[in-house]
């Protein structure tokens, strides 16, 4: 392989960690309290919303039914309106963030839901707010299996951003695709997903690790 | 191990009333205090004082609980409660016993409003706080201590961690907190396990996580959930021992859930049965093991106390009351009427002779009580006669009919 190949793998590299680091930080950042609120909002919850819970269940399901590829460039709007340009590593992030809110949404709501009732009371016992039973019990009790979504969204991420390239992205996906297999380099082809198996293998035991550390259970 | 072990009754300390009047204004500006907390302002005096002469269950002491015609229809339409009237006093230890099912559970969680009853009041202190606001009952609900079944603790949190929570969300300083942990710590046996976190520690160990955690911010009252239904014998007798300590030596109030009447026997001073929703009988828990008088209770009793006549005993009764004139007499003795020769008397004075059949002799809460099943025999006359004498002598006297 060609010096100059190598530095685009390496740069394509970089892209991907980058539009998966950033768009897991944000999808984070807004999935985890939508999580939280589906479930607290939903029947016998801490602050029981119906309506509010019901339209946030179907925007969930909503995006995250949307085909990855159709997501991006149907957002393309909005990607201009947010990052500038509907091109380029970055525009990549905000279809990549918002795909991957509703996923986290979810998987933090699963977590959460595991959290024994029994918990919830003794906190209510204790005449503890609704906000302190988030604070100490929800999450803290549901952290080893919302590190564990987190985990299984990274890797969907990690396969999602392969689809960058349409929007002119980048990463290892594109580079994948453009040398791979449009310029017939199998070489290529082969590092790329190597290279892709090797990332997911570190996210996931690290992801593994590290919700064995905090479990107690 | 046997868990019917009983424990000194505070309630049997003489003067023990004019203690509980002397100290309830006191008792009454410590929950002030323990209310001023969550400002910010932690009392720093707050340790726990070993009050050997504390508070016992007495007719005097105030209410800490009254409940009027509690009702509990759930929204499928389950009706669990009944028209519950009760009062709960301050210092006892006030127990409620009854099948799954009868509305226990619930009751107690009327009490901290964790369940609110559709019909019907609770009064805490004289306040009823089904009128609190949510402020308000987060308030009040940091007064009311309560450990559960399954003990409910923080797997995210270590011993201490979980013991320091309640404090965390009442807002109290950091080396308050710290002091307390180690007070509680020591109070409950676990100083040792500290650091540990609870899927480390036994459930008896977990338990006593749950009742140090309960006891964090000074509550005038500690509400037990079937706290020990899911310990062995062994331990369940640790705990219950425990709660027992701490009713004479903080003087707390408690209120408890079992459907063990060894539970009731063994640290009970007041029992409230319940049968599907109904208060079936109240009372002291020496009257209702001598004199129970719902069926549901005698049932209840039978896992302590074999109320039934066994049959072997039940065909020799028969045999003895074919073979001439004579009668069945289950006789209850209480306190000092257990060392009375009432018996030996009364055959003696009416020239009856009295076969034992079955009986027992126990004690609760240092009352001895007993029951002898015996046939007497002799003529009708000297039946009737012993009969009075014998009930005369503070004994009850039941015919049997075979």
């Amino acid at each position: 392989m060609s010096p100059e190949l190598l530095r685009l793998f390496q740069t394509s590299l970089l892209e991907t960690l980058w539009m998966v680091g950033v768009s897991g930080a944000i999808g984070t950042v807004v999935g985890l309290p939508l999580g939280v609120l589906l479930v607290i909002t939903d029947h016998n919850g801490l602050l029981q919303n119906r309506p509010l819970n019901r339209v946030l269940g179907i925007v969930a399901n909503a995006v995250r039914s949307t085909p990855f590829i159709i997501l991006l460039v149907a957002v393309i709007p909005l990607t201009r309106l947010i990052v500038g340009t509907s091109i380029g590593t970055s525009a990549a992030i905000v279809p990549l963030a918002i795909a991957a809110i509703p996923f986290i949404a979810r998987l933090v709501e699963t977590a959460l839901r595991e959290v024994d009732r029994g918990l919830i009371e003794a906190l209510q016992a204790m005449g503890a707010t609704p906000w302190q039973i988030i604070r100490t019990v929800l999450i803290p009790e549901a952290l080893p299996g919302i590190v564990a979504g987190l985990t299984i969204t990274l890797v969907s991420l990690i396969g999602h951003s392969a689809m960058a390239g349409a929007v002119g992205g980048g990463g290892l996906g594109d580079l994948g695709i453009r040398y791979g297999y449009q310029r017939f380099l199998p070489e290529v082809m082969t590092l790329v997903v190597l290279v892709l198996i090797v990332l997911v293998q570190i996210v996931q035991s690290a992801g593994d690790r590290l919700a064995r550390r905090i479990s107690h259970r | 191990m046997d868990i019917t072990q009983t424990y000194p009754n505070p309630a049997g300390h003489p003067g023990s009333g004019i203690l509980a009047r002397l100290l309830a204004p006191f008792w009454k500006e410590q929950a002030t205090a323990t209310i001023a907390n969550s400002s910010g302002n932690f009392r720093r005096e707050a340790h726990i004082e070993e009050r050997h002469d504390a508070v016992g269950s007495t007719a005097e002491a105030p209410a800490l609980f009254s409940l009027h015609g509690i009702g509990k229809t759930f929204n499928g339409g389950v009706r669990a409660l009944h028209g519950i009237d009760l009062d709960i006093r301050e210092g006892e230890i006030f127990g409620i016993i009854g099948r799954s099912g009868a509305g226990k559970s619930t009751l107690i969680r009327t009490l901290n409003q964790l369940e609110r009853p559709t019909e019907g009041r609770v009064h805490f202190e004289g306040r009823d706080l089904l009128a609190l606001d949510a402020a308000g009952l987060r308030q009040v609900r940091r007064r009311i201590g309560m450990i559960f079944q399954h003990f409910n603790l923080l797997s995210s949190r270590t011993v201490a961690g979980n013991i320091a929570l309640p404090l965390e969300l009442a807002g109290a300083p950091g080396e308050d907190i710290k002091r307390r942990v180690d007070e509680l710590l020591d109070l409950v046996g676990l100083t040792e396990q500290r650091d540990r976190h609870p899927n480390q520690i036994s459930g008896g160990q977990k338990q006593r996580v749950g009742i140090a955690r309960a006891l964090a911010t000074e509550p005038r009252v500690l509400l037990c959930d079937e706290a020990t239904s899911a310990l062995d014998p062994e331990t369940t007798q640790s705990i219950l021992g425990l709660l027992a300590d701490i009713n004479q030596r903080l003087g707390l109030t408690i209120v408890l859930i079992t459907h063990q009447m060894q539970v009731i026997k063994a640290v009970a001073h007041r029992v409230a049965v319940l049968e599907n929703g109904h208060l079936a009988e109240l009372g002291a828990v020496a009257d209702i093991f001598t004199a129970p008088k719902q069926p549901i209770t005698r049932t209840l009793l039978q896992e302590v106390i074999g109320n039934e006549i066994p049959p072997g005993v039940r065909d020799r009764a028969a045999r003895l009351l074919a073979s001439g004139e004579g009668r069945i007499w289950r006789l209850g003795f209480r306190g000092e009427s257990v060392d009375r020769p009432a018996l030996t008397e009364a055959a003696e004075r009416f020239g009856l002779k009295i076969n034992l059949l079955h009986g027992y002799i126990d004690e609760i809460q240092g009352t001895p009580f007993g029951s002898l099943v015996v046939a007497a025999s002799g003529t009708a006359e000297a039946i009737e006669a012993a009969e009075t004498f014998i009930r005369s002598q503070e004994i009850s006297l039941e015919e049997i009919r075979l």
